[in-house]
């Protein structure tokens, strides 16, 4: 596989877009959605203050989930849910 | 605890407080004379509480307020606070026409969530189908609630010709405000016309949806009969009651009372137990509510199969949405 398709590519919404100053990052070397986070958490100080949730691959992701080679992952701010 | 032949228990109870309605929707209210119960067929706000106060001492959880349309009951407050003494999330169904005389109230028993009934974003559309032209009434009062911090979801009957045009006015809504929109599939009752090829699946929806925006498919919780989705970024997000095309009762957990005093154990079933009567002989409720909980058949009220193409609404037995609470 190469480096490309090992990327995921991560979009974020709202005030999660805010904190980190863009919406469309792509990263490689990540493997779940909770390293994930700590990469995030890592990069953006003040990110952990925010409640998002991640989808991935246009699913809600719950607790720890895999993400696998070239997944789209979506962080999304807080939504009213039913 | 209430606990029917099927393993599933039963914690949440649905109150019909009227069979009255101000508006006329044709597929809720069947197309003939208008026959209303007498006030001394409906439970009196004594009975409601008493009634219920045995459903919670069986582990009730969570009670509904229905109709009709539940806030033209006049003793709507004082049911509503009655019922707000128990230990119970206490919820209503609503078309939003009158909510801004009872928010205060609403409010200050501790009610959260709110569903308002909403089947039409447009005006013209609207009044033909409530026959009411209120639709800014009603948009006002959910821009109320939501002012006053109810969650509020809006329920939209997918009715054919309709929801066609207006699935993307709902969902666009979701961007601005944190409403949840619920599709709810076309579903027979005595009198609504139902058939087969009024019905849009939720499948079909979500495609109309797809075409228009990039979704992301949510999480749902237990017992719940939605399943949920939303457009990233947007403060909202949608659903669709699956009730024809994909059943959701293997965990259902819900029981109803009609506002005269009858129990259905399902929304699709025909049996009935009339607990009012019985309340008003003084004799014991109790084991009719078991019986009732123990009779409920595993699918869609017994009435008919999961493949709803099958379904001939002409065979099924029910009472009319308005008489049942939805």
């Amino acid at each position: 596989m190469n480096k490309l398709q090992q990327k995921i590519k991560v979009l974020a919404f709202g005030m999660v877009a805010d904190k980190i100053q863009t919406s469309v990052i792509e990263i490689d070397g990540i493997s779940s959605t909770d390293v994930l986070k700590g990469y995030l958490f890592q990069q953006f100080p003040g990110l952990e203050e925010i409640r998002f949730s991640i989808s991935v691959n246009r699913k809600q992701a719950v607790g720890n989930q895999p993400i696998p080679p070239g997944a789209e992952v979506a962080l999304l701010p807080p939504f009213s849910g039913g | 605890m209430l606990v029917d032949n099927h393993n599933r228990i039963h914690d949440y109870l649905r109150i019909s407080l009227t069979d009255s309605c101000n508006f006329r929707c044709a597929y809720c209210m069947p197309n003939e004379e208008i026959d209303v119960l007498p006030q001394s067929r409906l439970m009196s706000t004594d009975e409601i509480d008493q009634i219920a106060g045995i459903f919670v001492a069986q582990g009730v959880k969570k009670i509904r307020l229905t109709g009709g349309e539940p806030l033209v009951r006049k003793a709507f407050p004082e049911i509503l606070e009655r019922l707000a003494k128990y230990p119970v999330e206490l919820t209503m169904t609503t078309n939003g026409i009158l909510v801004h005389k009872h928010i205060n109230l609403m409010k200050k028993v501790g009610m959260r969530t709110l569903n308002v009934s909403l089947d039409s974003l447009n005006k013209e559309t609207f009044f033909k189908l409530t026959k009411r032209d209120q639709l800014d009434k009603v948009w006002n009062n959910i821009l109320l609630l939501l002012k006053e911090g109810f969650r509020v979801k809006i329920n939209a009957v997918a009715l054919n010709g309709i929801i066609e045009n207006e699935i993307l006015d709902f969902v666009k809504l979701t961007k601005d405000y944190p409403l949840h929109v619920r599709f709810i599939e076309f579903m027979p009752f005595e009198g609504n016309h139902w058939k087969v090829d009024k019905v849009i699946t939720a499948n079909h929806m979500l495609d109309m949806v797809k075409e228009a925006y990039d979704v992301v498919k949510l999480q749902d919780e237990p017992h719940a009969t939605a399943k949920k989705y939303m457009v990233p970024g947007h403060q909202g997000t949608f659903a669709f009651i699956t009730t024809m095309s994909e059943h959701f009762c293997g965990d259902c957990n819900r029981m109803r009372l009609t506002a005269d005093g009858k129990m259905k154990n399902c929304l699709f079933g025909k049996e009935e137990m009339d607990l009012l009567g019985s309340l008003r002989e003084g004799k014991d409720i109790l084991s009719l509510i078991r019986l009732s909980v123990k009779r409920k058949h595993a699918i869609l009220g017994g009435q008919f199969t999961a493949d709803y193409q099958k379904t001939d609404a002409n065979k099924i037995k029910n009472r009319s949405m308005i008489k049942i609470g939805g």
